[in-house]
């Protein structure tokens, strides 16, 4: 709980800072002020002289923006990006990664890959064999029509 | 803090290229970037020069934004408090007398010479104040800006803003009751 002399030195403060409309003052400090202000005569009479410097100040104008500065100002903004392959691909990745991504196109897509690596996998791995075939065709070819190998 | 920024989507967007986050970037911000330029240099052509360049600064920056330092907004009127102040150390202040003269033949010539005349008294004064006041009493008091804003915009605390925008205030009151006694009146 403030006395009236902290409110009334607050109110010397706030004065001094933002002038004699409560519209300008810290929300924080608002509604005690304003109380301070119906209940004293003093406190009127500092606000009196804050709103006089304020009447002055209020005389300069503003300038607003126009259309042609706002188009200036556009004209001159960043184009869109292009979009490379990489702005194709990463909507499907985010499609087959992201849980809500996972729709039957992606699923379909991921299974097919799956089964695939799987067939792949149970199918029997025979290099050596296939390396010895290769060889022994070399080998018929190399005495298929060799005219000398009666000598 | 990337969350509690509501312009961070809007830039990111704008930082792809995206058209109408750009265009969005600049209703929201412009016409405040405008305004605090034109309060802090006193005129229409030099606030737009200066708010193109903040704008060709975001959309230099807006594709690579890293969030986490400053809201963008803070950002943004960071850029313009430092460009005004660059540009307003390169010109001259006039002396107080040099003021030109308003003539007009509109029978309210005379109300509307005084009051021009003080909009003047006023807007040199101003021009007056060091850079640092001057930036803290545009951003409160012309822009209105909540203080916590503000502070962060010129990196100050709370506390030093106030003792700032008090310091400007009373150097205002100060020199335009040295400079036009007739004022004087409209002070106390």
């Amino acid at each position: 709980m403030r006395t009236d002399e902290e409110d009334r030195s607050r109110l010397v403060q706030v004065l001094a800072s933002y002038g004699g409309d409560p519209g300008r003052w810290p929300a924080g400090d608002r509604e005690r002020l304003a109380a301070l202000l119906e209940r004293s005569p003093e406190a009127r009479g500092l606000q009196r002289e804050a709103a006089a410097l304020d009447r002055l100040l209020d005389g300069q104008p503003r300038a607003g923006a126009t259309p042609e500065i706002r188009a200036a100002i556009l004209a001159a903004a960043p184009a869109p990006r292009r979009r490379g392959i990489g702005s194709w691909l990463r909507p499907l990745v985010v499609d087959l990664v992201t849980p809500v991504g996972l729709r039957p196109a992606g699923a379909i897509l991921a299974l097919s890959l799956l089964c695939g690596i799987a067939v792949g996998g149970l199918l029997p791995a025979q290099p050596e064999q296939a390396a010895g075939d290769s060889q022994s065709n070399l080998l018929q070819f190399a005495f298929m029509n060799d005219r000398y190998a009666g000598y | 803090m990337d969350v509690l920024d509501p312009d961070l989507p809007l830039v990111r967007r704008a930082g792809a290229g995206d058209a109408r986050a750009c265009a969005a970037l600049v209703d929201r911000h412009l016409d405040g970037i405008i305004g605090f330029a034109s309060r802090y240099l006193g005129n229409r052509a030099d606030a737009e020069e200066v708010a193109q360049e903040v704008f060709l600064r975001v959309w230099r920056h807006a594709a690579s934004w890293q969030p986490g330092q400053a809201r963008f907004k803070t950002w943004l009127y960071r850029v313009a408090v430092n460009l005004c102040h660059d540009r307003a150390r390169r010109r001259p202040v006039l002396p107080l007398e040099d003021a030109p003269e308003m003539i007009s033949d509109a029978p309210s010539a005379s109300v509307q010479l005084q009051r021009d005349q003080v909009s003047q008294q006023v807007r040199r004064a101003l021009d007056a104040l060091p850079e640092r006041q001057k930036s803290a009493i545009v951003l409160c008091y012309y822009e209105e800006m909540d203080n916590a804003a503000a502070a962060d915009v010129m990196d100050l605390s709370v506390d030093a803003l106030e003792s700032l925008l008090a310091r400007g205030r009373r150097r205002l009151r100060d020199l335009l009751a040295a400079e036009r006694p007739n004022l004087v009146g409209d002070l106390e």
